[in-house]
Parts: C-alpha cells; structure tokens; sequence
C-alpha cells in the first residue's frame, strides 16, 4: 500500500493526501479495475510514440492526421503541446496539419528556441507545399513571444504566417470582461 | 492572518497543480515575495489574465506569520503594457529587467527603489523599442539602488581621477570599480575599459543620478518613462556617439559589475539575444 502511495505521489498535483485516497480507492476495487488500470498505464509507454511528422502524440507513425489523405496538408497549425492540439480536433472545424513545437519560449526558465521543434517546422516549410502557417501557441506571455519568433522564422521563406484571434469568449458578457481581453477583442476587430 | 494590499510586477509564474499558480511579485509596499493563487487559472473574476510576467498589477494578499508563501486573493491591473509582446526584441528585454531583478532581489528585503526602477524601465520598453542604452541605464539604475553604485570617477587603488587618465582601465566587479593605467598591474581578473567605454557608463551614471532613480525620488510607475525627461532623455545621445565596440564593452562591463550580486546567471539575453537582428550585439544594441 505504503509502496502505490510512493509512486501516485510523483503525479503531478498529488500530495500525500490524495494519493492515499486514489491508493485507498483501488484497494476497495475489483481485481479487473486494478488490471485494466495498471494495463493501461503500460501500454500508454510501450505504444504511445511521437508523430515524425507533426511531433503529436500517436501508435502509429504518421499519425492518423497526418495520414488522412482528405485533409489539407497545405496548411500547418503550430501548437504548443499535444493537448492543443486534441482541444482544436474537439472543435471540428480545422481540417489541415499540425506541428507541436514542444512548449513555449520561456528564457527565465531556461527554454530557449533550440529546445523547442523550431528547427524542424523549418524544415518542413523548405520542403515545400505549404502555403499557410497557423499559430496557435497560447495568448500567454510567453505563447505571443513563441509566435513573434516563429512569424520571424518562417516568413522569409514566402509562406503565409496568421496568429490565431484573441478576444470575447461565446456567451460572455461586456460588462464583466477583463480590461487585457477587451484591449485585444477591439485590436482584432473585423469588417462585417 | 490579516488583508494587505500593494501595487506589484509579476516576475515569475508557474503552474501548480491543476489549477493554482505560484507567482513571485517585486511589490512597492513588501520587496519580493512568493505567493500561491488558489484557482488563479479558472478564475477570471479574482484574477483576470493578471498573473502573468511583467503584469503591473494591485494586489490583495494575506500572510501567516513564519510561512515563506503567502496567500494572493485578487490581483486587478494597475497599469497595463500591451506592447512589450508586440515585438521579440521587446519581450527580450522585458524578460532581461524581470530576470535580473529576481536574481538581484532578496525575498522579504523591503524598499521600493528597484520597484520603481522596474517599473519605469518596463514602462519605457511599452512606450518605444530598447535602444543600445536602455538596458544598460536600467542596470546601472539597480545597482544604485540595491546599494552597488560603481566608482567610476576615481580610482579605487590611489583615488586619482581616471578622467585624467590616457590609457585604458581595468574594470574589477570584485572592487565595483576601476583602476586607473597606473594601478591596474596589481590586479589580474576583470576587464580593460577604453576611455570611450568609461566616458559612456559615466554618462549613464550621471542621467542615472539626475533622474534620482535607483535613490527613491522617481516617480510611481514611470509614467514619465519615456517623455524625453528622466534617464531615457540621455539614451539618444549617447547611442549616436557610441560606436559597436564600446556599445559591446559597456555591456560586458556591467555584466562584470552584475555577477557579485546575482543568485544564478542571466539566461534571457543569453537564449534569445541570438535570434534576434542586430549581429554585432546580437540583439538591437540589447548586448
């Protein structure tokens, strides 16, 4: 018990507490729980690998996105990690590639443009055949300067670079709106 | 426990669990401190987008006796500064003057004066791109006010006036000073400044003091930060006579006065200063 405690405490966001409660959960379990769960664990490390052509997370290698002949792979979405890329599927409204850089610029952490997949979406775009470069690394600090650098990087080479919007989420409302988002909402306005 | 309330810059953020945040703040009332966000990522009411880095921001705090944390309850932004992120080479030097205010600061040191400094620095990169001097007006304006004014009129070994002085000096960060031609053989570390590189950090050092930065006299926030008053009016004029060499020398200078009081290397300049334009400094007169 003390051992499965030990071992959920490394998660992220789990302290002692917790972990005892989630040890304590699969204890009061059937067996199968406990093997589909220990299984699961398993086979996420022996058969999860990374895309060698969008760095997404996939078992197989392209990915299935990647390897969709109905989407257009003229057009590359870069994100920040896997994650976003799954939050924009879940939207169903980009049909093209993706590049996961891996991060975000963050110099005070010591995360400079070579720890990131720059060099390689670089790569790619002097291969050819792109015509648009989406970047949607998150409207943080450290995601604008991510994207400043990447618009540096690739527009020399021709290829159109767009910046995802910023703004008023569906259903929010003006008068509870922070000031920054506002700022941004009216800085990216559009004709209508 | 009880409620307080300080204007703050956001230095540092990061993420704790699912949805909480530990940020370290340089504040006007209680010098930096570290505190912990409860829901700070899905709170848009308590914490509207303000807890990130070089947010200038009010905020509402509480503290236990004897815990190194304390507890942020809301931050509301005081000032906002939405171009610092409209270019690299600004978001570079912002990341410089957050970095090296960290590094120079003590948790639980009170005084206001590198607050104000920040702040009016940041306030500068918002209003116009760094020049060849920004940074180094800004450095110099730290070490004045966290007490390590370099001596750089008289010579630390016999006092003589290096104006005087024909030859280059040697620059040691260990002495926070310089050592005229004469006196320079009895040490071996630091660094030969050439009288232009010596005359420009004099320069600076003067537009530093004039502004009363670094010694509590400016003004709240920099709102005066880039209106040709204060240090910033000198920045011109001494980037039109600065040739790349001594622009170069200058920088490694302070870099040399920095390093005794720094926890830890400066890594913004060093990691992003490459990709940036400029290729002597490697990056716009940043370094």
């Amino acid at each position: 018990m003390q051992r499965l405690v030990e071992e959920l405490k490394r998660l992220p966001g789990i302290g002692e507490k917790t972990a005892t409660r989630l040890a304590f959960y699969v204890l009061r379990c059937d067996h199968s729980f406990a093997a589909d769960l220990a299984q699961a664990l398993l086979s996420v490390k022996e058969q999860s690998r990374l895309c060698s052509q969008c760095f997404g997370l996939t078992e197989q290698d392209p990915c299935r996105i990647c390897a969709d002949p109905r989407r257009h792979p003229e057009e590359v979405c870069v994100v920040e990690e896997p994650a976003d890329m799954l939050a924009l599927e879940r939207a169903q409204e980009y049909r093209g590639h993706y590049h996961v850089l891996g991060g975000a610029l963050a110099p005070l952490d010591g995360i400079g443009p070579e720890h990131l997949r720059c060099a390689e979406l670089v790569e790619r775009v002097k291969r050819g055949g792109l015509s648009e470069i989406i970047v949607a690394t998150n409207p943080t600090a450290e995601g604008e300067a991510t994207a400043l650098y990447i618009a540096r990087l690739v527009k020399p080479h021709g290829v159109r670079v767009t910046r995802i919007a910023r703004g008023l989420p569906v259903g929010g409302d003006l008068e509870y709106t922070d000031a920054i988002t506002l700022s941004k909402s009216l800085e990216g306005r559009r004709e209508m | 426990m009880r409620f307080e309330s300080t204007p703050a810059i956001v230095l540092r953020t990061r993420e704790y669990g699912e949805s909480d945040k530990i940020v370290t703040v340089l504040s006007r009332a209680a010098g930096k401190f570290s505190g912990i966000a409860k829901g700070a990522k899905r709170s848009q009411r308590r914490f509207p987008g303000t807890l990130e880095i070089f947010s200038h921001v009010t905020l509402d705090y509480k503290r236990r006796p004897h815990s190194e944390l304390a507890f942020l309850e809301r931050a509301v932004l005081l000032q906002p500064w939405p171009r610092l992120l409209n270019t690299l080479e600004r978001f570079t030097a912002a990341s410089h003057v957050v970095e090296l205010a960290d590094k120079m600061s003590v948790e639980s040191e009170v005084g206001d004066d590198l607050y104000r400094i920040v702040a009016a620095t940041l306030a500068r990169l918002n209003a116009a791109e760094p020049g060849p001097a920004t940074l180094r007006l800004f450095e110099l304006a730290a070490l004045h006010a966290s007490g390590y004014r370099p001596e750089l009129v008289v010579c630390r070994g016999c006092t003589r006036p290096l104006a005087a002085d024909r030859g280059p000096v040697r620059l040691v960060g260990g002495l926070g000073g310089a050592l005229c031609s004469q006196c320079r053989a009895r040490e071996e570390g630091g660094m030969l400044l050439s009288n232009e590189a010596l005359d420009c950090l004099g320069t600076l050092q003067v537009a530093v003091a004039r502004a009363g930065l670094g010694n509590g006299h400016d003004g709240d926030g920099g709102h005066d930060a880039h209106d040709g008053h204060g240090p910033w009016a000198v920045e011109g004029a001494v980037a039109a006579r600065l040739s790349a060499r001594a622009a170069r020398e200058v920088a490694l200078a302070l870099d040399l006065l920095l390093a005794p009081h720094l926890r830890g290397r400066l890594r913004s300049l060093e990691l992003l200063g490459p990709v940036l334009n400029d290729p002597v400094s490697g990056g716009n007169g940043l370094r």
